[in-house]
């Protein structure tokens, strides 16, 4: 049975909002920024409802909040520069935001993933933290399987190198 | 996950589930509120701002145009001689505002 708008908005706030938050968060940082970007994704999953195909909402939604998290980043970023001359910004922030009492190695793991590149750092998070199958992220991001499956190798050797070289 | 167990991997930051499920409840609200005419504007915080300014200008002009009392209005239509008869001013000392 196909779903209206209202049932879709309703499942990917109960189901997926939690993580839809937090996957932006990982990506953007800032809370204001993952909170506007976060209302974007929820705007487009209600007025966009049409277009969902009804093969995986999870993907879908995640899709949406990968893009609308990219966006956010891209306005952020100064004029011909990649999404990733932003890292550097982005791992400061990560000590602004953390909370007072945070674990010193949580905040350097959350650096050591923000060294890596856009592509990486997605392809990481969505593994790693949200637990996500290799057919669903390709679906998230467009890329082949293989691509991913290296992309997350070498981000894994690259935080292993970079919390190595920071002690922990 | 295997990798790194032996290191703290939770995310340091300190908005804890209850505070994101207001914000979720929020969201929705707002992307209901979207579909709406104008919804889409609406719900954008630059939205508040323009409003915001367009209110103050509004009340700017509304005061500005209603500040002055039926005296005010009555003695800016004279001519600076009748104004100063009627106030027993010297010519000279009639306010500008009186023009």
């Amino acid at each position: 049975m196909k779903m209206n708008a209202n049932d879709i908005l309703q499942q990917a706030t109960d189901q997926y909002g939690q993580r839809l938050y937090w996957h932006i968060r990982r990506l953007v940082v800032s809370h204001d920024d993952a909170e506007d970007a976060l209302q974007e994704t929820f705007i487009k999953i209600f007025t966009k409802a049409d277009t969902f195909k009804g093969d995986s909402l999870e993907a879908w939604c995640y899709k949406i909040a990968t893009n609308e998290a990219l966006q956010s980043l891209r306005k952020r970023t100064h004029a011909f520069h990649s999404l990733d001359s932003l890292n550097g910004e982005l791992a400061d922030l990560v000590l602004t935001e953390s909370a007072p009492d945070a674990d010193r190695s949580a905040i350097l793991f959350q650096q050591a993933i923000l060294q890596l590149s856009t592509q990486q750092r997605i392809v990481f998070n969505l593994r790693y933290y949200d637990d996500l199958p290799y057919t669903q992220i390709a679906s998230i991001t467009g890329k082949s399987e293989n691509s991913l499956r290296t992309n997350y190798h070498f981000a894994v050797e690259k935080i292993k190198k970079y919390l190595k070289e920071h002690a922990i | 996950m295997k990798e790194f167990e032996n290191i703290v991997t939770e995310l340091p930051y300190k908005e804890s589930p209850l505070y994101v499920e207001q914000l979720l409840s929020r969201c929705q609200a707002n992307a209901k509120r979207s579909s709406r005419p104008m919804g889409a504007i609406i719900t954008r915080p630059w939205f508040y701002g323009i409003a915001a300014t367009a209110a103050a200008l509004i009340l700017g002009v509304f005061l500005f145009v209603h500040n002055s009392s039926p005296m005010d209005r009555f003695l800016a239509s004279l001519t600076d001689d009748e104004a100063a008869m009627i106030l027993d001013w010297p010519v000279d000392d009639i306010p500008e505002c009186y023009y």
